[in-house]
Protein backbone atom coordinates (compact mmCIF):
# COMPACT_ATOMS: atom_id res chain seq x y z
CA UNK A 1 0.00 0.00 0.00
CA UNK A 2 1.71 3.06 -1.21
CA UNK A 3 1.59 5.77 1.73
CA UNK A 4 0.98 8.92 -0.62
CA UNK A 5 -0.02 9.76 -4.44
CA UNK A 6 2.78 8.80 -7.08
CA UNK A 7 3.36 9.92 -10.51
CA UNK A 8 1.46 7.41 -12.23
CA UNK A 9 -1.61 7.68 -9.73
CA UNK A 10 -1.28 11.54 -11.34
CA UNK A 11 -1.75 9.84 -14.85
CA UNK A 12 -4.07 8.04 -14.04
CA UNK A 13 -6.65 10.07 -12.57
CA UNK A 14 -5.83 12.52 -15.73
CA UNK A 15 -7.07 9.66 -17.62
CA UNK A 16 -9.86 8.82 -15.58
CA UNK A 17 -11.21 12.82 -15.54
CA UNK A 18 -10.30 12.40 -19.48
CA UNK A 19 -13.08 9.49 -19.87
CA UNK A 20 -10.57 7.33 -20.42
CA UNK A 21 -12.69 4.16 -21.09
CA UNK A 22 -9.10 2.01 -20.35
CA UNK A 23 -8.79 3.41 -17.22
CA UNK A 24 -12.54 3.54 -16.38
CA UNK A 25 -12.65 -0.38 -16.81
CA UNK A 26 -9.50 -0.68 -14.92
CA UNK A 27 -11.04 0.98 -12.27
CA UNK A 28 -14.09 -1.03 -12.06
CA UNK A 29 -12.76 -4.17 -12.10
CA UNK A 30 -10.40 -3.59 -9.21
CA UNK A 31 -13.59 -1.79 -7.11
CA UNK A 32 -15.28 -5.15 -7.99
CA UNK A 33 -12.91 -7.61 -6.93
CA UNK A 34 -12.31 -5.57 -3.50
CA UNK A 35 -15.83 -5.62 -2.98
CA UNK A 36 -16.68 -9.14 -3.66
CA UNK A 37 -13.50 -9.73 -1.15
CA UNK A 38 -15.16 -7.89 1.45
CA UNK A 39 -18.73 -8.96 1.02
CA UNK A 40 -18.00 -12.37 0.42
CA UNK A 41 -19.04 -13.62 4.14
CA UNK A 42 -22.15 -11.61 3.96
CA UNK A 43 -25.54 -13.09 3.10
CA UNK A 44 -28.17 -12.23 0.97
CA UNK A 45 -25.21 -10.35 -1.37
CA UNK A 46 -25.38 -11.85 -4.97
CA UNK A 47 -23.01 -10.85 -7.99
CA UNK A 48 -25.84 -8.23 -9.46
CA UNK A 49 -25.66 -6.36 -6.08
CA UNK A 50 -21.82 -6.14 -5.98
CA UNK A 51 -22.08 -5.26 -9.80
CA UNK A 52 -24.69 -2.05 -8.71
CA UNK A 53 -22.36 -0.93 -5.70
CA UNK A 54 -19.74 -1.26 -8.32
CA UNK A 55 -21.21 0.94 -10.69
CA UNK A 56 -22.36 3.42 -8.31
CA UNK A 57 -18.89 3.33 -6.47
CA UNK A 58 -17.31 4.27 -10.00
CA UNK A 59 -19.59 7.31 -10.44
CA UNK A 60 -18.94 8.29 -7.34
CA UNK A 61 -15.10 8.24 -7.44
CA UNK A 62 -15.43 10.03 -10.86
CA UNK A 63 -17.45 13.01 -9.82
CA UNK A 64 -15.10 13.41 -6.59
CA UNK A 65 -11.70 13.23 -8.43
CA UNK A 66 -11.34 17.12 -7.20
CA UNK A 67 -11.89 15.67 -3.58
CA UNK A 68 -8.99 13.31 -3.73
CA UNK A 69 -6.54 14.91 -1.56
CA UNK A 70 -2.99 13.02 -2.87
CA UNK A 71 -1.97 11.88 0.79
CA UNK A 72 -3.21 8.45 0.07
CA UNK A 73 -2.47 5.65 -2.56
CA UNK A 74 -5.60 6.64 -5.39
CA UNK A 75 -6.46 3.53 -5.05
CA UNK A 76 -7.06 3.10 -1.61
CA UNK A 77 -8.58 6.42 -1.44
CA UNK A 78 -11.40 4.53 -4.55
CA UNK A 79 -11.64 1.41 -2.62
CA UNK A 80 -12.71 3.27 0.67
CA UNK A 81 -15.30 5.25 -1.14
CA UNK A 82 -16.52 1.89 -2.71
CA UNK A 83 -16.61 0.77 0.82
CA UNK A 84 -18.82 3.34 1.48
CA UNK A 85 -21.28 3.10 -1.54
CA UNK A 86 -21.88 -0.33 -0.73
CA UNK A 87 -21.83 -0.73 2.78
CA UNK A 88 -24.62 2.70 3.17
CA UNK A 89 -26.77 0.59 0.55
CA UNK A 90 -26.90 -2.56 2.76
CA UNK A 91 -27.74 -0.55 6.18
CA UNK A 92 -30.27 1.35 3.93
CA UNK A 93 -31.57 -2.00 2.71
CA UNK A 94 -32.05 -3.07 6.59
CA UNK A 95 -34.39 -0.58 7.66
CA UNK A 96 -37.50 1.38 6.78
CA UNK A 97 -38.99 3.90 8.02
CA UNK A 98 -41.58 2.20 9.31
CA UNK A 99 -38.54 -0.14 11.53
CA UNK A 100 -36.63 2.68 12.58
CA UNK A 101 -39.91 4.95 13.56
CA UNK A 102 -41.01 1.72 16.00
CA UNK A 103 -36.95 1.16 17.36
CA UNK A 104 -37.27 5.03 18.38
CA UNK A 105 -40.26 4.64 20.26
CA UNK A 106 -39.22 1.38 21.99
CA UNK A 107 -35.99 2.95 22.98
CA UNK A 108 -37.25 5.92 24.10
CA UNK A 109 -39.93 5.16 26.02
CA UNK A 110 -38.75 1.47 27.08
CA UNK A 111 -37.17 1.11 30.56
CA UNK A 112 -33.51 1.13 31.28
CA UNK A 113 -31.72 -1.98 32.31
CA UNK A 114 -31.19 -2.01 35.68
CA UNK A 115 -27.79 -1.61 37.03
CA UNK A 116 -26.86 -4.50 39.52
CA UNK A 117 -26.87 -3.02 43.08
CA UNK A 118 -23.24 -4.09 43.78
CA UNK A 119 -22.05 -1.57 40.58
CA UNK A 120 -23.51 1.23 42.83
CA UNK A 121 -20.85 4.37 41.24
CA UNK A 122 -22.24 2.84 37.71
CA UNK A 123 -25.53 2.76 38.52
CA UNK A 124 -25.38 6.77 39.46
CA UNK A 125 -23.91 7.92 36.96
CA UNK A 126 -26.40 5.60 34.55
CA UNK A 127 -29.66 7.29 36.77
CA UNK A 128 -27.52 10.36 35.84
CA UNK A 129 -27.28 10.06 32.17
CA UNK A 130 -31.11 8.75 31.98
CA UNK A 131 -31.80 12.14 33.67
CA UNK A 132 -30.05 14.07 31.36
CA UNK A 133 -31.40 12.69 28.16
CA UNK A 134 -34.58 13.07 29.05
CA UNK A 135 -34.63 16.62 30.61
CA UNK A 136 -31.49 17.70 28.39
CA UNK A 137 -31.63 17.05 24.66
CA UNK A 138 -34.13 17.93 22.23
CA UNK A 139 -36.48 15.04 20.99
CA UNK A 140 -34.51 14.76 17.82
CA UNK A 141 -30.93 14.47 19.58
CA UNK A 142 -32.40 12.14 22.04
CA UNK A 143 -33.39 10.10 19.13
CA UNK A 144 -30.66 10.02 16.56
CA UNK A 145 -27.95 9.72 19.81
CA UNK A 146 -29.99 6.42 21.10
CA UNK A 147 -31.29 5.28 17.60
CA UNK A 148 -27.36 5.03 16.72
CA UNK A 149 -26.41 3.85 20.10
CA UNK A 150 -28.57 1.13 19.61
CA UNK A 151 -27.36 0.30 15.50
CA UNK A 152 -29.36 2.10 13.83
CA UNK A 153 -27.89 2.97 10.72
CA UNK A 154 -26.87 6.76 10.17
CA UNK A 155 -28.54 6.58 6.70
CA UNK A 156 -31.99 5.18 7.94
CA UNK A 157 -32.22 7.99 10.64
CA UNK A 158 -31.55 10.58 7.83
CA UNK A 159 -34.32 8.89 5.76
CA UNK A 160 -36.93 8.97 8.59
CA UNK A 161 -36.12 12.73 9.26
CA UNK A 162 -35.61 13.74 6.07
CA UNK A 163 -32.24 15.19 6.36
CA UNK A 164 -28.28 14.11 4.87
CA UNK A 165 -26.55 11.80 6.99
CA UNK A 166 -24.45 14.37 7.97
CA UNK A 167 -27.04 16.12 9.90
CA UNK A 168 -27.27 12.87 11.52
CA UNK A 169 -23.82 12.96 12.68
CA UNK A 170 -24.33 16.80 13.46
CA UNK A 171 -27.49 15.94 16.11
CA UNK A 172 -25.67 13.17 17.47
CA UNK A 173 -22.37 15.11 17.75
CA UNK A 174 -24.66 18.24 19.81
CA UNK A 175 -26.16 15.66 21.96
CA UNK A 176 -22.79 13.92 23.02
CA UNK A 177 -21.04 17.57 23.33
CA UNK A 178 -24.18 18.64 25.73
CA UNK A 179 -24.44 15.32 28.15
CA UNK A 180 -20.71 15.96 28.45
CA UNK A 181 -21.05 19.79 29.55
CA UNK A 182 -23.78 18.56 31.60
CA UNK A 183 -22.07 16.06 33.12
CA UNK A 184 -19.12 18.33 33.67
CA UNK A 185 -21.73 20.57 35.89
CA UNK A 186 -22.94 17.36 38.14
CA UNK A 187 -19.10 16.64 38.93
CA UNK A 188 -18.72 13.86 36.48
CA UNK A 189 -15.68 15.41 33.83
CA UNK A 190 -14.19 12.72 31.34
CA UNK A 191 -11.84 11.71 34.27
CA UNK A 192 -14.21 10.70 36.43
CA UNK A 193 -16.31 9.09 34.21
CA UNK A 194 -13.51 6.32 32.66
CA UNK A 195 -12.72 6.36 36.51
CA UNK A 196 -16.19 4.99 37.06
CA UNK A 197 -16.27 2.52 34.29
CA UNK A 198 -12.62 1.31 34.56
CA UNK A 199 -14.09 -0.32 38.01
CA UNK A 200 -15.24 -3.20 37.69
CA UNK A 201 -14.07 -4.36 34.85
CA UNK B 1 -35.73 4.69 27.71
CA UNK B 2 -34.47 0.66 26.36
CA UNK B 3 -31.08 0.70 26.87
CA UNK B 4 -28.84 -2.37 27.85
CA UNK B 5 -26.25 -1.80 30.70
CA UNK B 6 -23.60 -2.51 28.28
CA UNK B 7 -24.86 0.19 26.11
CA UNK B 8 -25.47 2.51 28.51
CA UNK B 9 -21.66 2.39 29.12
CA UNK B 10 -20.77 2.81 25.77
CA UNK B 11 -22.38 6.10 25.53
CA UNK B 12 -20.76 7.33 28.72
CA UNK B 13 -17.11 6.08 26.87
CA UNK B 14 -18.60 8.07 23.81
CA UNK B 15 -18.91 11.27 25.96
CA UNK B 16 -15.41 11.01 27.35
CA UNK B 17 -13.74 10.38 23.59
CA UNK B 18 -16.44 13.35 22.39
CA UNK B 19 -14.15 16.23 20.59
CA UNK B 20 -15.29 20.22 20.84
CA UNK B 21 -14.89 19.83 17.06
CA UNK B 22 -15.13 17.01 14.66
CA UNK B 23 -14.79 16.10 11.45
CA UNK B 24 -17.86 13.92 9.93
CA UNK B 25 -18.15 10.73 8.15
CA UNK B 26 -18.00 12.58 4.63
CA UNK B 27 -14.66 14.16 6.08
CA UNK B 28 -13.48 11.26 7.59
CA UNK B 29 -13.57 9.08 3.95
CA UNK B 30 -11.30 11.78 2.54
CA UNK B 31 -8.69 10.95 4.96
CA UNK B 32 -9.25 7.49 5.27
CA UNK B 33 -6.78 6.60 2.82
CA UNK B 34 -3.74 8.36 4.77
CA UNK B 35 -5.28 6.95 8.30
CA UNK B 36 -4.85 3.16 6.66
CA UNK B 37 -1.42 4.26 5.44
CA UNK B 38 -0.58 5.35 8.73
CA UNK B 39 -1.63 2.31 10.44
CA UNK B 40 1.35 0.64 8.30
CA UNK B 41 3.26 3.11 9.01
CA UNK B 42 2.25 3.98 13.06
CA UNK B 43 5.12 6.75 13.24
CA UNK B 44 2.92 9.26 11.20
CA UNK B 45 1.31 11.43 13.24
CA UNK B 46 -0.48 14.46 11.97
CA UNK B 47 -3.64 16.54 12.83
CA UNK B 48 -5.61 15.59 9.99
CA UNK B 49 -5.13 12.16 11.37
CA UNK B 50 -5.42 12.69 15.34
CA UNK B 51 -8.95 14.35 13.97
CA UNK B 52 -9.85 11.31 11.78
CA UNK B 53 -8.57 8.75 14.63
CA UNK B 54 -10.96 10.95 17.36
CA UNK B 55 -13.64 10.34 14.79
CA UNK B 56 -13.30 6.59 14.94
CA UNK B 57 -14.12 6.66 18.44
CA UNK B 58 -17.24 8.23 17.95
CA UNK B 59 -18.18 6.14 15.27
CA UNK B 60 -18.95 2.91 14.50
CA UNK B 61 -20.58 3.25 10.78
CA UNK B 62 -16.71 4.65 10.06
CA UNK B 63 -15.03 1.51 12.22
CA UNK B 64 -16.96 -1.05 10.32
CA UNK B 65 -16.02 0.40 6.77
CA UNK B 66 -12.58 0.54 7.27
CA UNK B 67 -12.26 -2.55 9.04
CA UNK B 68 -13.41 -3.84 5.30
CA UNK B 69 -10.73 -1.75 3.73
CA UNK B 70 -8.15 -2.72 5.39
CA UNK B 71 -9.46 -6.35 5.11
CA UNK B 72 -9.49 -5.65 1.24
CA UNK B 73 -5.92 -3.85 1.27
CA UNK B 74 -4.48 -6.72 2.98
CA UNK B 75 -5.82 -9.61 0.73
CA UNK B 76 -4.17 -7.01 -2.30
CA UNK B 77 -1.09 -6.59 -0.65
CA UNK B 78 -0.62 -10.78 -0.31
ZN1 LIG C 1 -18.17 8.28 10.64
Amino acid sequence: MGLSSTPRDRSRIAALAAGDAEAIGALRSRIARGLRAALARRSGICEADIEDFTQDAVTRVLAGLDSFRHESAFDTWAMAVAVRVAFTALRRRRWTPASVDERLESLTRGAWAATPESERARAELHALLHELIATGLTPRQRAALLGELDGVPQVALAERFGVSPGAIYKMTHDARRKLKRLLEARGYDAAAIASVLADGR
Amino acid sequence: MGLTSDQINTLAQLVVDTAAAEIDCDEFLRRVGELAAALAEPATSTRSLREAAQHLKVCPECQEELRALLEILELESR
